[in-house]
């Protein structure tokens, strides 16, 4: 009988992208941040600019960086909602936005940090997560670079494309 | 102005979960830009106002998007912790 772990993230590599193996939106976007001369720049967001969720260079062992834009078509989107998405600068976290689910985000700030080192993360997870009372499970593939918006520019900013593979409510 | 969601889970908005944004909470342009411009954080403004919203100026945005761009500034300077 397969046994299967309650969560899993693994890093895959984006050797897998050049295979044909990963989402064809996906794999697109890497395209065409690794042919603008092997480092992703503001212009090569544009065409994928509604699928990224970006955020800062402030990441720890604990938390990955904190969000400040969610593309209206991403993947961060569609999970948690439009509302979580948009907070208002009034009555928004103090501390950043972040995914409602603090054991994801633990989970996730090793691929920030990799990216963060200009070393594209492409990988796949699975896990639960725990939304409004309610416990799923996720299944993901994620694909997060690191970019310097300007040359002069003393920060990065991290890209992430993640696509929703599968979800399902745990009864 | 009246927010309303739907996620991937079906949650919508109805009586319950939309809200009304006081007129008090609006984010002054011109005040944000210059705390933006202090936290050296200029380019993120160009590029997310050019990249998504497909203008140089954020006075050519319709008040509505406008309201959501100063947002997403805010959230920037609170990402950078400045």
């Amino acid at each position: 009988m397969l046994t299967r772990p309650a969560s899993q993230f693994t890093e895959l590599g984006t050797k897998v992208i050049e295979q044909g193996l990963a989402d064809p939106k996906l794999s697109e976007f890497y395209e065409a941040i690794q042919s603008a001369s092997h480092q992703a720049t503001p212009s090569s967001l544009k065409p994928y600019i509604n699928y990224l969720s970006l955020c800062s260079d402030k990441v720890s062992d604990m938390e990955p960086p904190p969000i400040f834009y969610v593309g209206r078509e991403s993947s961060q989107r569609l999970l948690f909602g439009d509302q979580w998405a948009t907070p208002q600068a009034s009555s928004g976290p103090a501390s950043g936005l972040r995914t409602p689910d603090p054991e994801l985000e633990k989970a996730s700030a090793d691929a920030y940090k990799a990216a963060l080192n200009l070393q594209p993360y492409y990988g796949y997870a699975r896990t639960l997560i725990s939304l409004n009372g309610e416990t799923y499970e996720i299944a993901f593939e994620r694909l997060i670079v690191g970019i310097n918006p300007a040359p002069t520019a003393s920060y990065q900013i991290c890209a992430y494309f993640g696509v929703i593979q599968d979800l399902q409510r745990r009864l | 102005m009246q927010h309303h969601f739907q996620n991937l889970f079906g949650f919508k908005s109805d009586d319950q979960i939309s809200f009304d944004l006081p007129e008090t909470t609006r984010l002054d342009p011109v005040g944000l830009r210059a705390d933006i411009d202090a936290a050296n954080l200029s380019e993120m403004w160009t590029m997310i106002l050019t990249l998504d919203y497909a203008v140089e100026d954020v006075a050519d945005l319709p008040p509505e998007k406008q309201e959501e761009f100063l947002n997403v500034m805010s959230l920037l300077l609170t990402a950078f912790n400045r």
